[in-house]
């Protein structure tokens, strides 16, 4: 006698495809996210940039700077600092003044520039801050060509 | 004699192999450089003169000079991408690159910087002395003459800002508004304490659209902008439309960007400026 017992086929709803696809879709899309988010330098925890109404005085002071290393180099500065000496630019009509024999601070309202001879270099440095008592007070300096962000 | 002969052509050859080759991007350079190396080096354009620096691109001769090069001076923020990009992309061997602009305080435009600093007296001296470092590190020897000559320099551009200062003294310019045509003028106007309150191209070379134009027109109406400064070597139709609109003043400027190279371009175009600024603000 045939075997009249029928084999009932569920119909393919397709469900497991559309599983399969939708992982798919979101494994390529998880892989592409995180290479971009690789290739994505990380930013610097927020810094502060000196105002764009400093910048011009910021040159004059770096110019400045270049000058007395290139004097000092050729020996030709006399160990008796003074801002006139030095010849460093004023801000506003506001002149440096000398906090010991080879530090020079200026304030203007929140910013502070700060020169000094350290290690026979001279350098320059700003600082967000008032009350500058010390060019190595520990406040955070940052250079005169700091920037936030390259171009 | 054979040896003494043959002394004096070893002798004569590595002067000879020792004397550098410099090569830059832009006309301002080519002006500090020779002005610095004087006759102890050569400078060589990496570019012809005559094309926009902001959309060449290299073709084989360039390359073929990029690969000749012992030093590239580039401006480095912006404004010479189609040599910073080849050099980036081609990697020549014993190429060292001067980034003129390593120690100059930019200016902050958005996200980016500013990159006219050459046309300035400041940031064009500061970068006299960031190049003539860098190539006294590659030449010893003549380290010391190329730091006199940039003193020098310096003290030659610095004179040329003095009649400006001299008409300033006596003036109060904290009424003048400002606009330009383009970004290139912040950081000369910035040294005479002068601010630009619109800049109106888009983009160097490119003409507002009309809306744009009619926006800044507006904006130079309410802000009462007094002068306006645009570029002498670019043809602004729009700038007649601006002046007919509001009666604004005009004032051409040089960018420094354009005709043949010269060791005293940047002395005498800075020269030009300085003069219509001054004409500008005494106005």
């Amino acid at each position: 006698m045939p075997n009249f017992d029928i084999e009932i086929v569920q119909p393919n709803d397709g469900r497991k495809e559309t599983r399969n696809y939708l992982i798919t879709c979101f494994t390529v899309m998880a892989i592409a996210l995180i290479s971009l988010w690789m290739t994505i330098e990380p930013t610097s925890s927020a810094r502060i940039a000196l105002p764009n109404q400093y910048s011009n005085f910021a040159l004059q002071l770096s110019n400045t700077i270049e000058e007395l290393n290139m004097l000092e180099e050729s020996e030709l500065l006399t160990e008796l600092y003074s801002v006139e000496s030095l010849n460093l630019p004023q801000l506003h009509q506001k002149t440096f003044l000398k906090l010991d024999e080879s530090c020079f601070v200026l304030e203007q309202d929140a910013y502070a520039f700060m020169v000094e001879k350290h290690d026979g270099n001279w350098s320059a440095a700003w600082a967000k801050h008032n009350s500058i008592n010390d060019c190595h007070q520990p406040i955070e300096w940052n250079t005169l060509n700091h920037q936030e962000s390259s171009s | 004699m054979r040896t003494l002969f043959m002394a004096l052509l070893v002798l004569v050859s590595q002067s000879t192999m020792a004397r550098l080759t410099v090569g830059v991007t832009l006309h301002p350079y080519y002006s500090y450089v020779t002005n610095i190396v004087g006759d102890r080096a050569d400078v060589v354009p990496l570019i012809e003169g005559g094309f926009n620096p902001h959309n060449y691109q290299l073709n084989p001769s360039d390359i073929d000079r990029l690969f000749e090069l012992d030093a590239l001076v580039v401006n480095g923020i912006g404004h010479d991408m189609f040599a910073t990009k080849a050099v980036e992309r081609l990697s020549p061997p014993d190429l060292t690159v001067i980034y003129a602009n390593e120690d100059v305080p930019l200016i902050a435009n958005g996200e980016k910087v500013n990159p006219h600093t050459f046309v300035s007296i400041d940031a064009g001296i500061r970068q006299v002395y960031t190049i003539a470092k860098a190539l006294g590190k590659l030449d010893p020897e003549n380290k010391g003459y190329f730091l006199k000559n940039a003193l020098l320099y310096a003290k030659k551009l610095r004179a040329l800002k003095k009649p400006v200062q001299d008409l300033l003294i006596t003036k109060d310019l904290s009424h003048i508004r400002i606009a330009s045509t383009h970004g290139a003028y912040a950081y000369l106007l910035q040294e005479f304490g002068l601010t630009v309150s619109a800049v109106i191209e888009p983009a160097h070379g490119v003409s507002p659209t009309a809306s744009q134009l009619q926006d800044t027109i507006e904006t130079i109406k309410q802000q009462h902008i007094d002068v306006l400064f645009t570029e002498l070597n670019m043809e602004n139709r729009y700038v007649d439309t601006i002046e007919r609109e509001t009666g604004i003043k005009i004032f051409y400027f040089s960018h420094m960007t354009h005709g043949q190279y010269s060791p005293t371009m940047v002395e005498d175009e800075m020269s030009s400026n300085l003069k219509k600024l001054a004409e500008a603000l005494g106005s």
